[in-house]
């Protein structure tokens, strides 16, 4: 070791002209990693330009426009097409429709939900954690598969008209009316809200109702004055969520609803269908704004804003002594949610039955028993090509997203001088989720008609991405905000280059959530129907091909093509939580598992 | 600083082996530096010493090559390092919270620095060995960190600092996490080690404790600048100012005026006989006198002071007293110096609340230093 001969009078800085200060902002200390990040954002300003902006920005256009045509200059641009959604009576009638049942839906929700989170919040950790896995189960099951179901469980002469005549009541017209359109939608909103209202009341300390009663409050009023108080927010902004979904709904009015009750969704895609963009344009804009209303007001009272999410971890259910005793209320509390647990299964377990009888029509009860709808489903070309576009196409985006989201989460942390611009590529990265799915439907519709990419498989991959890449971006960035930067910096001490750092010591602790990140893309594209549903008119994707078989009829080879996405869909889902449990078990972490409106 | 630049020439120049020249650091408008100095000689175990925010994990980060100074120089062996990154610096790192790889073993962990420069197999296999022996973790070499305990890690920690002999050792707040007993036990053993390496080592704490049982000399930090270097000895016994004297130990501290002959008075007080530092000599600013509590004695108000040498300061009546096992504390309140803390052994008398007292200590003991 050497020592220095130098005085430290000629240390002084300057005697080296290297080290003059000028310099410090280009030190070698950080490679230059200005090419990655160019890349990077050219690669993102590409596919949010053209798969989100740019869709959003053409409805906008259209709507502005008389005849609903495209005009980039501002000479034509008039408001008829927003005059006449309250002028028109049909136009109205949608609106108004509309309303009613995402108000309707989202109230029987919440009366069911309310008593069944309370009662989760308050049972003791392992049986609330039970309840939990079987509430979210059922939101992990493509909502196409569940609206089949309900589609036979709620026929003229389906098992629920079986029963309600057994009892003496009249069959009832449980489909095609806006009474089938709200029991689908409740049983797609229940989970989310069901979710967000227990994280809010397991965060609510069991011991300040307790301390209200040693105060002298008698139940009631230790309720009121504050346990309220504490969850109100969060109550109003689930039931604001709720609503706010339930507007943007297409796939179950679209199925479960009748012709005479219109909803904003469907009556956009039936217009633009037919490339009547008018009003449509204009009901898109409208419900554009409310959404984005309403999410960012709901997002502010549930303290459920981007990147926060609900996580397993915040199952914290009480200790035995602290659970609660039994009673009246709790029986009472017990028997709503049973009734919300059946109601979550009964469309999933319905549809295995279906789908091994032997008539050639969808019959119930089954008769007889065999596998033959099963292996029709597997040999038929229109669904063995289905399935194989869907698989690669599901493939690619669980890749692209992947790659994305590493890039963007790793870009976004050098971002923490400037915040602003840190919080607005985060918002951008989570808007997709946000935005009526119809929307974006029939906007990447219209500009990949306008570039020719629609119909191409490129094309279908990269808008599945954008609406992908939100789920997987929340667990990546989860997963490497939670790897502790000093063990990067440990590795650079040691004389490690940035990327061997990145490949030796982050990216392996992290590799359990890339994994779950990649499934959730996998899944996300996998069950999507309303984006790939005006992107292919020949070689449809799975969904595709099971929406269209359900507008033409029901057979059991839809059945069986139901029970095959099931089986498939539960088991990267069980694989899903495998991994994260023994992520979890090894960081404590666990990112959350939220699906998208559709 | 005026303290350290007296400091400074008492450094052999030839011995320097990390020289911090005039360093600044600045972040977000809040100055984390302010032109600090030092130099630590070869083998040497120096400590960073002060409260949260003092500055003191910022210069380790910044000898470490994470942090960029915003201006000044770090010499490191003879060479100027300031613009050299972390992964050319020859230097190893303990983390506060050791930041051990999770997926490697603590074997692994260890042999991380030779995977990384390449080492040849032969060469990098005895040294992990060596290491392993030398922080006592052969027989669980083969677990991962979560499998270790708290004190386990810490050893995993300075092996994988060491492993590659690094020509300094830097080690931040190592111990901060551990309880009490581990504590000390763990501290004899990174000084063990330090020992036995002769590596040059910057340790950073905010216990003083730490700080004085393990460093050759101490340094002590405050809102960024350095405010006294020396023994741990130097720094107890002659504070160089009412911060350093707070910050290493129990203190009286007293608003004091200082005539020619170096009596202190204190609000009203007779004057009393003190020892005046350097620095309050030339300080034109405010002064205080400090006494530690175990130099303070307490006596009968009828009696003789137990020794000659202790002058008498003033009498009061002992408002506190408190039983701590070797010694116990009592609080004495007077008219005119208000409460006064006193450490007293077996014996001394008297003790008990309530009592009347005479206290006084000696004027080698009353340490005369700006405020």
């Amino acid at each position: 070791m050497k020592t220095t001969t130098e005085a430290p009078a000629e240390a002084v800085p300057g005697r080296n002209p290297v080290t003059s200060p000028k310099r410090l902002s280009e030190s070698p200390f950080r490679p230059s990693r200005a090419a990655g990040t160019t890349a990077l954002l050219v690669a993102l300003a590409g596919l949010y330009g053209i798969f989100f902006l740019w869709p959003l920005t053409n409805i906008a256009l259209r709507s502005l426009s008389a005849d609903g045509s495209l005009h980039y200059t501002s000479a034509n641009f008039s408001l008829s097409n927003y005059a006449s959604l309250f002028t028109d009576a049909l136009l109205r009638d949608v609106l108004v429709n509309t309303a009613v049942t995402a108000s309707v839906s989202t109230a029987v929700t919440f009366v069911l939900a309310f008593p069944t989170a309370y009662l989760m919040s308050r049972l003791q950790r392992s049986l609330s954690t039970a309840l939990f896995m079987m509430i979210l189960l059922p939101f992990w099951v493509s909502i196409l598969v569940r609206l089949f179901a309900f589609l036979e469980l709620l026929s003229a002469n389906g098992p629920v008209n079986g029963v309600l005549e057994s009892v003496g009541l009249e069959r009832q017209q449980l489909l095609f009316n806006m009474t089938g359109t709200t029991i689908g939608m409740v049983n797609y909103l229940l989970p989310y809200m069901i979710l967000v209202l227990f994280a809010a009341m397991s965060g609510v300390d069991p011991n300040l109702t307790r301390a209200a009663k040693s105060l002298g409050c008698s139940s009631w009023q230790a309720f009121t004055s504050v346990y309220w108080p504490l969850i109100r927010g969060s109550v109003v902004g689930a039931v604001l969520l709720n609503f706010i979904i339930a507007t943007g709904f297409f796939l179950t009015p679209a199925i479960l609803g009748g012709p005479q009750d219109i909803t904003i969704s469907t009556y956009i895609a039936t217009q633009v269908q037919n490339y009547r963009w008018g009003p449509a344009s204009a009901f898109g804009v409208v419900l554009l704004v409310v959404t984005c209303i309403g999410f960012a007001a709901a997002g502010r009272m549930t303290g459920l804003t981007a990147g926060a999410g609900i996580t397993m971890t915040g199952s914290k259910g009480v200790s035995r002594d602290e659970a609660m005793p039994f009673g009246p209320t709790k029986l009472g509390l017990w028997a709503v949610t049973i009734l919300v647990v059946a109601f979550l299964f009964a469309p999933i377990a319905f549809v295995f039955p279906l789908s091994w009888g032997t008539d050639a029509t969808i019959a119930w009860p089954p008769r007889g028993f065999t596998l033959d709808w099963y292996h029709v489903a597997l040999t038929t070309p229109t669904w063995t090509d289905a399935l194989q576009k869907s698989v690669t196409v599901g493939l690619a985006v669980a890749v692209l997203s992947v790659v994305l989201a590493v890039s963007i989460a790793r870009w976004v942390r050098t971002l923490n001088a400037r915040p602003w611009l840190q919080s607005t590529v985060i918002s951008i990265v989570y808007l997709p989720v946000v935005v009526p799915v119809i929307l974006l439907a029939i906007g990447t519709f219209d500009v990949q008609n306008q570039i020719g990419l629609l119909g191409t498989w490129w094309g279908l991959v990269l808008a599945e991405t954008v609406l992908a890449l939100p789920f997987t971006y929340l667990v990546v960035s989860a997963a490497l905000n939670n790897v502790d930067p000093s063990l990067e910096r440990a590795a650079w001490t040691m004389g490690a280059s940035r990327i061997h750092a990145l490949r030796k010591v982050v990216i392996p602790t992290v590799v359990p959530a890339l994994v779950g990140a990649a499934l959730l893309a996998f899944i996300s594209s996998w069950d999507e129907t309303v984006v790939a549903l005006f992107q292919t008119s020949f070689d449809k994707t799975l969904p595709v091909n099971f929406y269209a078989s359900l507008k033409s009829g029901s057979s059991p080879v839809i059945a069986a093509i139901g029970s095959m996405l099931m089986l498939l869909v539960l088991l990267l889902g069980a694989a899903f939580f495998a991994v994260q449990t023994a992520r979890s078990r090894r960081k404590k972490t666990t990112p959350d598992s939220v699906k998208r409106p559709s | 600083m005026t303290e350290q630049q007296s400091v400074a020439p008492a450094t052999p120049v030839a011995e320097t082996f990390i020289e911090i020249r005039n360093l600044h650091h600045q972040y977000g408008g809040v100055t984390a530096l302010d032109s600090v100095s030092l130099d630590v000689r070869a083998g040497e175990f120096v400590t960073l010493l002060g409260p949260s925010g003092s500055g003191k994990s910022s210069l380790l980060h910044i000898l470490a090559g994470l942090v960029e100074p915003t201006s000044g120089t770090i010499g490191i062996a003879g060479r100027d390092v300031t613009r050299v990154p972390t992964q050319k610096r020859e230097i190893g790192l303990v983390f506060q919270n050791y930041a051990l790889f999770p997926h490697l073993t603590a074997q692994e962990n260890i042999r991380f620095p030779h995977d990384v420069r390449k080492t040849p197999e032969a060469e990098a296999s005895a040294r992990v060995a060596e290491v392993l022996e030398l922080v006592e973790l052969t027989a669980l070499a083969d677990r991962r960190p979560d499998q270790l305990s708290g004190g386990q890690q810490q050893r995993v920690a300075v092996g994988r600092a060491i492993s590659s002999v690094p020509k300094v050792l830097l080690l931040d707040e190592p111990l901060g996490a551990l309880d009490r007993r581990l504590r000390q036990q763990l501290g004899r053993e990174i000084r063990r080690v330090q020992r036995e390496t002769g590596i040059t080592t910057i340790y950073v704490t905010h216990d003083q404790e730490e700080a004085f049982t393990m460093s050759d000399r101490v340094v002590v930090m405050n809102h960024g600048e350095i405010r006294q270097i020396g023994t741990p000895e130097d720094v107890y016994a002659r504070p160089s100012d009412s911060f350093v004297a707070n910050f290493v130990g129990e203190v009286n501290l007293w608003p004091a005026t200082v005539d020619g002959h170096g009596a202190a008075t204190v609000a009203g007080a007779p004057p009393f006989g003190a020892q005046v530092s350097d620095a309050a000599r030339r300080s034109a600013g405010p002064l205080v006198v400090a006494v530690r509590p175990e130099r303070v004695w307490v006596w009968r108000p009828d009696g003789p002071p137990p020794r000659p040498e202790i002058q008498l300061v003033d009498s009061g009546v002992i408002a506190e007293s408190t039983f701590l096992g070797n010694s116990r504390s009592v609080v004495v309140e007077s008219d005119r110096l208000g409460t006064t803390s006193a450490l007293l052994y077996d014996g001394e008398e008297p003790r008990d609340r309530g009592e009347r007292v005479s206290f006084g200590w000696e004027p080698r003991h009353a340490l005369v230093v700006p405020e």
